[in-house]
């Protein structure tokens, strides 16, 4: 399947209308079919058969999109809030871990347990600035079979 | 989704057949919340719902897996199954090759580490329909490599992670909730020190109403395994040819364990070569029990001497050992007087109590029942 000859901006409405679909927008998605697609595809006959190919197309890639983004929105999400987490309690995120900070005064009464893991995660993005994901395992000693007791 | 096109954007996301929306996704799965202490000898696996009080599974599951030797007759071995875990690995020690996933705290052989997971992961959600939220305990002063390893291992068998410190989970663990409106009731998370001494790692940990930072907490690689191995050095010098294995003297360590002054005659009975012997055991156990000691007792001051001044007496009421060296006969008492005897002030050493092997895994379901949205990390595939 190639795009080649179709103009740009009707591939540009498919997508958008396959991607409202894939996000369950489908008003949207209506609206543009009828409002702006009917009156491209018709100023632009295609042969039999080829917008279906290119709507397909587009739906792989706005699947594609949509599945990518629902795992990296949270992680960029988190990432951005552990920055704000640590700029907030007034220490920079630095790349390398830094000198041992003064001993803080006890608080008054203890914080909630989802503050203490704000706290926990703050610490770690100081200390290590990779957002925290998967990475290839290490080479275990054995792969299929277990090593001698 | 054509494959082609996954393949080229988005490599580590394999794609399924008939992809469901994200909004199906996430809202056909019921969510099961796990605390996961995973233990270098045993582990603790507690599991709830989210958004409710109860717990739907509460196991202890030695941590090793065992795979069927090659050869095994059909029948032998319930089901035919090729790999075992826990404690019916530990039966069938004949027919497998048993594999300790971890060593001294951290994973040691990544791939047993996985099947372990997915073996928990079968204890809380037998239909394999749950998406799995689990906190993980980690020991204190985890390195990112240790780390990275529990969530590699966990990838494709949870859905997302917490990986916490144990002690700071064994202090939520030991709080009792339902007495901090109580004006005399000293929280645990406000102000105390955890010594978890557990298989291979004494883990201890100043915790004072926040997250303990990295200089709060002093892992220590020596523990119950450490002194399993003393005492079978010292036994196989003292009586050659003896044969005994190291279960038999983990055994022997938590029949007769102790610390301070050596107590004899301490008689064990063991079988040797089918032949019943008697060992007089009490100094052999007794200084390997008292190398705890000399092992845990300089981090423990070093983190004492880390409170503040305000805090420190208070402090002092609430030094806490939690694990199997708690049942170290005598530890409480001998940590104490040595912490008296250097002049700290009424220093007040206690045992976590008979569920001190739960504790860290219920510290890690508190913690998953009350991290926010945004606090999980996801390990997908």
């Amino acid at each position: 399947m190639t795009d080649e000859g179709v103009p740009r901006e009707l591939l540009r409405t498919l997508r958008r209308i396959c991607l409202w679909r894939e996000l369950e927008r489908d008003a949207s998605a209506v609206a543009a079919e009828q409002r702006r697609l009917d009156d491209l595809v018709a100023a632009l006959p295609l042969p039999a058969g080829h917008l279906a190919t290119l709507r397909r197309t587009e739906q792989d890639r706005a699947a594609s999109a949509a599945a990518l983004s629902e795992i990296l929105a949270p992680l960029l999400v988190e990432r951005l809030e552990l920055a704000a987490a640590a700029l907030t309690a007034g220490r920079p995120i630095r790349a390398t871990p830094g000198p041992v900070p003064a001993r803080r005064s006890r608080p008054a009464l203890p914080l909630p347990i989802a503050d203490l893991i704000d706290g926990m995660l703050a610490q770690e993005a100081e200390a290590n600035p990779r957002p925290p994901g998967p990475r290839p395992l290490r080479q275990s000693p054995s792969t299929t079979k277990p090593p001698p007791p | 989704m054509s494959t082609a096109t996954a393949e080229k954007s988005a490599p580590p996301i394999p794609a399924p057949a008939n992809p469901p929306t994200p909004a199906a996704r996430r809202s056909d799965r019921k969510v099961t919340l796990v605390g996961f202490d995973l233990g270098t000898n045993k582990s603790c696996v507690l599991a709830g719902p989210a958004g409710g009080t109860e717990i739907s599974v509460s196991k202890i599951v030695p941590s090793v897996v065992g795979y069927v030797k090659d050869g095994i007759v059909d029948g032998i071995i319930a089901g035919n199954a090729s790999i075992l875990f826990g404690e019916e690995a530990q039966k069938n020690f004949l027919h497998v090759t048993l594999v300790a996933p971890l060593a001294r705290g951290v994973i040691a052989h990544p791939d047993a580490a996985r099947d372990f997971f997915r073996h928990v992961r079968g204890l809380v959600d037998p239909g394999g329909n749950a998406a799995i939220r689990a906190v993980v305990g980690v020991p204190a002063n985890a390195d990112e490599e240790a780390r990275v390893d529990i969530r590699s291992c966990a990838t494709g068998v949870f859905e997302r992670l917490l990986l916490i410190p144990e002690p700071f989970l064994a202090a939520l663990g030991y709080r009792d909730d339902a007495r901090l409106s109580q004006p005399n009731y000293v929280d645990p998370v406000t102000n105390s020190l955890f010594i978890d001494i557990g298989g291979g790692t004494s883990d201890l940990c100043l915790i004072q109403g926040y997250f303990p930072a990295r200089e709060d907490q002093i892992s220590v690689p020596f523990a119950g395994d450490a002194i399993d191995q003393h005492i079978h050095a010292e036994i196989d010098r003292l009586y050659p040819n003896n044969g005994l294995s190291g279960t038999t003297i983990r055994d022997i360590k938590e029949a007769h364990s102790y610390v301070g002054p050596i107590r004899k005659p301490t008689d064990v009975k063991v079988i040797i070569g089918g032949k019943a012997h008697t060992l007089e055991l009490g100094e052999v156990i007794g200084r390997a029990c008292n190398e705890l000691i000399e092992k845990i007792y300089p981090p423990l001051t070093e983190l004492i001497g880390r409170a503040s001044s305000d805090s420190v007496v208070q402090l002092l009421q609430n030094l806490i050992i939690t694990g199997g060296g708690s049942q170290v006969r005598g530890i409480d008492t001998v940590l104490q007087k040595r912490l008296e005897e250097d002049g700290f002030e009424a220093p007040k050493v206690r045992l976590a109590g008979q569920d001190y092997k739960r504790y860290v895994a219920i510290g890690a379901l508190k913690a998953a029942r009350a991290a926010r949205e945004n606090q999980w990390q996801y390990v997908l595939d």
